[in-house]
């Protein structure tokens, strides 16, 4: 029971993680329909960010947070402009395409650059670890508590942002249908763009709170955090925040437990649930069903 | 001798309903239209029939046979055929290629002839084209067979649709809005066309249609729905006097 | 005169012989190091794998982004069979060895057929992007399952499996392979493939199958796919869950694209090209992973390719339609 209670302290830890991913594939395929393969590795890129300016810059733990979530949100709109939008009109295997491509030149770049360089580094401390026994053997750490405490405001901000401002109600509208949005005189150009930055900086958010947990930093960092997220976001119904936020929530505890029974088959059990969503209820848990016309 | 047979109808989507229990009946040789405002669940109609929409409740007869529930294609192998309001030809592929395709029941080779190139898949790759060519002959689009359905006047894309559903050789024929769209011209052509299939093939049809000289000029009976009922049934004079028709056409303009 | 003698075919297969007999003459006079030989028939594999996507994806619409899981059930399948039940090598009799590769190869392709056809039932029901992200689900379990599988190696892969690979199979394999998708495509049964991709909804009201043709599309592909990967596997003489996971299919996807779908020479021309290529770019093994992602996009964003393929294929096409009006 002990042991259970743990593991669920440790998913949630994870699935706030994943929800902040998610939610850059949910809002990124709510509007343009594209499952942005890069966006996985934005979380390398901010990690990495974070892990420069502290390290070399000496720069304050807070403001390389900000900073990371700040190149991260141009980085974004960036691929974008360069690989997604000259591709809009044209079929949506195309946009996908470049969105492998691009993750690959992600990796592959990070990898060459020397101060990143192939092999693995060492995220430093932050703060020091501190235990905060719960009951028994149940304890949570400070690093926990401090991880999902900023995950969750992150995204009661973007919560707030899209119910009760004018960018969220327009990247609402848009995502409901991008023609009508632009009829009403709404800039779709810029709902897109504004979409890939706030994705771009909640995955920059994402990698330096993971690398503050797992402080083991590689140019692949981030491949497996983000189909796991992807993964996650179609669970929840993708094009829906709310279902990626639950959808990465729930999966982070289902992964730790299932790590905890049997751990060869952890990833397996992911793409399981994957499929079966997809067969079952295709729509994911939040998402609307769509009706085809004939 | 009854064709089709619809009793009691519905079709509902998340309990809106836009069907309401319709009954009719259909003849061998009849031409029947389907009239009513936008919305008032004609297509649905249609797509019931023809396989699209699995009925809510109610039943669906062709000849005899219960077809409610059955894929598209197996209703359409049963002999019936459509065309589609937005019409909807393969419009990256040539005219010929659409309407071979249709006649693919009667190509009559296995995968393992097309694999090995026997006799059997020449003969029915020849018989193909053959059938393919003199459809396209009959519809006057014989010169055009290897321009690309996209590339086609709107008034021919409607009539390769047509012909690309008689291919499939059918008894029934649904006719989504042939008209919508269409020229003063381009109607009168078509209203001769639906007359000259429909001796030349033996069909039945049904029709949507949304102008009315269409119906009231080749129809010998009209249905009318509403709100996704049937209100009123008849020949065209009848429907013209009925109130009930009347009032659904003025209602819905004055709103 | 029979099609098969059309002077077209004849003209096609004497080009095909000519190649063949000349990369094989280099490579028995010694001119060819292994390690172009090698590149080459890894060009070749990737043709086969390349143009069985195109089956399902270009021709029938279904974005598939698992091609690597059946190569790999294909991989694993026909190694089991060489290594465990047949248990030949090179130094096996001629007479045993080739007849007991071509049973594993087919073996391979008729388990990842038998695969497709069983998860095409629930998954093609599935349009667009759900699709795509369902094979790629698929995909990565098939890696976990091999991952798992401790008499085929677990996670250390499946070693030791006998070299039977050589130029002669992967050339004739190529063929026979290009040759059966080619005519299944370019038949009506192909057509109505088309016809889904072109517009389901009609192809159905058209009594098309659809559910039939998505599948047996799928069973083709994925059947091809498990034979490239058995030929694959007994080239390397290895097969490793790591080779087959979604990123070696999104490779596949890459030179279905930089090829044109829906053209059957441009996926072959794609994949061999996309193979070597890389192979020049050699000057720096690290450089070449950045630049590789770069040419990718540039293509994808400004590729001249397809338009070039359409304009050929039309001409080829008209010209097929000729032959076919006159005589044959």
């Amino acid at each position: 029971m002990e042991q259970l209670l743990s593991q669920i302290i440790n998913g949630v830890q994870v699935g706030t993680i994943y929800a902040l991913i998610a939610l850059g594939y949910t809002m990124v395929y709510g509007i343009v329909k594209l499952i942005n393969f890069a966006h996985g590795d934005l979380i390398m890129v901010g990690s990495y960010v974070a892990y420069l300016s502290i390290v070399h810059y000496q720069v304050p733990f807070p403001a390389a947070f900000l900073l990371a979530m700040l190149v991260c949100g141009s980085l974004g709109v960036l691929m974008d402009r360069i690989a997604y939008k000259p591709l809009r009109a044209r079929p949506r295997l195309y946009a996908l395409i470049t969105a492998m491509g691009v993750s690959l030149f992600l990796e592959h770049g990070a990898r060459n650059l020397p101060f990143i360089g192939p092999s693995f580094r060492r995220f430093p401390d932050v703060f020091p670890t501190q235990n905060y026994v719960l009951t028994g053997s149940v304890t949570v750490t400070n690093i926990q508590l401090f991880n999902v405490a900023v995950a969750v405001a992150l995204m009661a901000l973007l919560q707030y942002v899209i119910k009760y401002t004018r960018v969220g109600m327009a990247m609402r509208a848009a995502s409901q249908d991008p023609d009508a949005a632009r009829l009403m005189g709404i800039n779709v150009d810029r709902v897109i763009a504004t979409t890939f930055a706030i994705g771009g900086m909640l995955a920059g958010a994402a990698g330096v709170l993971l690398a503050v947990a797992y402080p083991r930093l590689s140019p692949y960092m981030g491949i497996v955090p983000g189909l796991k997220a992807f993964v996650a976001a179609v669970f929840g119904g993708i094009g829906s925040i709310p279902g990626a936020m639950v959808g990465g929530l729930i999966m982070g505890v289902v992964e730790t437990l299932a790590t905890a029974v049997y751990s060869q088959v952890a990833e397996g059990v992911f793409f399981v649930i994957l499929i079966a969503v997809l067969l079952f209820r295709p729509a994911g848990l939040l998402g609307q069903p769509t009706v085809e016309k004939a | 001798m009854t064709l089709l047979e619809l009793q009691g109808l519905s079709k509902s989507f998340g309990g809106l309903a836009a069907v309401r229990s319709a009954s009719l009946e259909v003849n061998t040789g009849d031409l029947i239209g389907l009239i009513g405002p936008n919305g008032a669940g004609k297509t649905t109609v249609f797509n019931l029939i023809s396989g699209f929409y699995t009925p809510t409740s109610g039943s669906i007869r062709f000849r005899g046979e219960e077809i409610g529930g059955l894929k598209a294609h197996q209703v359409a192998n049963r002999g019936v055929a459509r065309t589609f309001q937005n019409i909807r030809l393969f419009r990256e592929l040539t005219i010929l290629e659409n309407v071979r395709i249709a006649h693919h029941p009667y190509a009559a080779y296995s995968l393992a002839d097309s694999i090995l190139h026997s006799r059997r898949y020449r003969d029915g790759e020849r018989r193909l084209r053959a059938e393919a060519l003199e459809y396209l002959a009959t519809f006057g689009l014989q010169g055009r067979a290897e321009t690309l359905a996209k590339n086609l006047p709107y008034g021919e894309q409607r009539r390769l649709e047509i012909a690309r559903a008689l291919s499939t050789r059918p008894s029934l024929l649904l006719l989504d809005e042939p008209a919508a769209g269409m020229n003063p011209q381009e109607t009168v052509a078509l209203m001769q066309l639906i007359e000259f299939i429909r001796e030349r093939f033996e069909l039945t049809i049904v029709l949507i249609e949304h102008q009315m000289r269409v119906v009231m000029g080749i129809c010998q009976h009209i249905l009318v729905m509403d709100f996704g009922e049937i209100i009123a049934r008849g020949d065209p004079q009848e429907i013209q006097r009925n109130p009930r028709v009347i009032e659904a056409y003025l209602g819905q303009q004055a709103g | 005169m029979t099609t098969w003698l059309r002077r077209k075919n004849v003209r096609t297969a004497a080009l095909l012989l000519l190649a063949f007999a000349l990369l094989q003459g280099f490579n028995s006079a010694g001119l060819l190091t292994n390690y172009i030989l090698f590149v080459i028939m890894v060009g070749l594999i990737n043709a086969i794998l390349t143009v069985s996507l195109n089956v399902i994806t270009g021709f029938t619409g279904q974005f598939s982004i698992g091609h690597a899981g059946f190569m790999a059930i294909g991989a694993y399948t026909a190694g089991m069979c060489t290594k465990l039940v047949f248990q030949v090598g090179p130094d096996s009799p001629f007479w045993i060895r080739e007849p007991a590769f071509l049973v594993s190869l087919l073996a391979g392709g008729a388990a990842a057929g038998l695969i497709a056809f069983l998860i095409g039932i629930p998954a093609l029901r599935l349009r667009g992007d759900y699709l795509a992200i369902a094979t790629l689900g698929f995909n990565q379990v098939v890696v976990v399952v091999f991952n798992n599988l401790d008499f085929v190696g677990g996670p250390r892969g499946f070693t030791g499996l006998p070299k039977l690979t050589n130029f002669v199979w992967v050339a004739a394999v190529t063929a026979v392979s290009v040759w059966v998708m080619h005519n299944l495509i370019h038949s009506i049964h192909g057509s109505q493939c088309i016809a889904i991709r072109e517009d389901e909804l009609a192809a159905e009201s058209l009594r098309v199958d659809s559910t039939r043709y998505k599948s047996l599309a799928f069973v083709v592909s994925s059947f091809f796919a498990g034979i490239a990967g058995g030929l694959l596997a007994h080239l390397l003489q290895l097969a490793h869950p790591s080779q087959f996971t979604f990123l070696k299919s999104i490779d596949i996807l890459l030179m279905l694209v930089v090829g044109g779908m829906a053209s059957i020479p441009g996926s072959i021309v794609a994949a061999i090209t996309l193979t070597i290529l890389p192979e020049f770019l050699r000057f720096s093994q690290d450089l070449r992973l950045v630049i590789y992602p770069v040419i990718l996009i540039v293509f994808v964003l400004y590729n001249p390719v397809p338009r070039v393929q359409a304009l050929l294929q039309r001409r080829l096409l008209r010209r097929a339609a000729r032959a076919e009006g006159t005589g044959g």
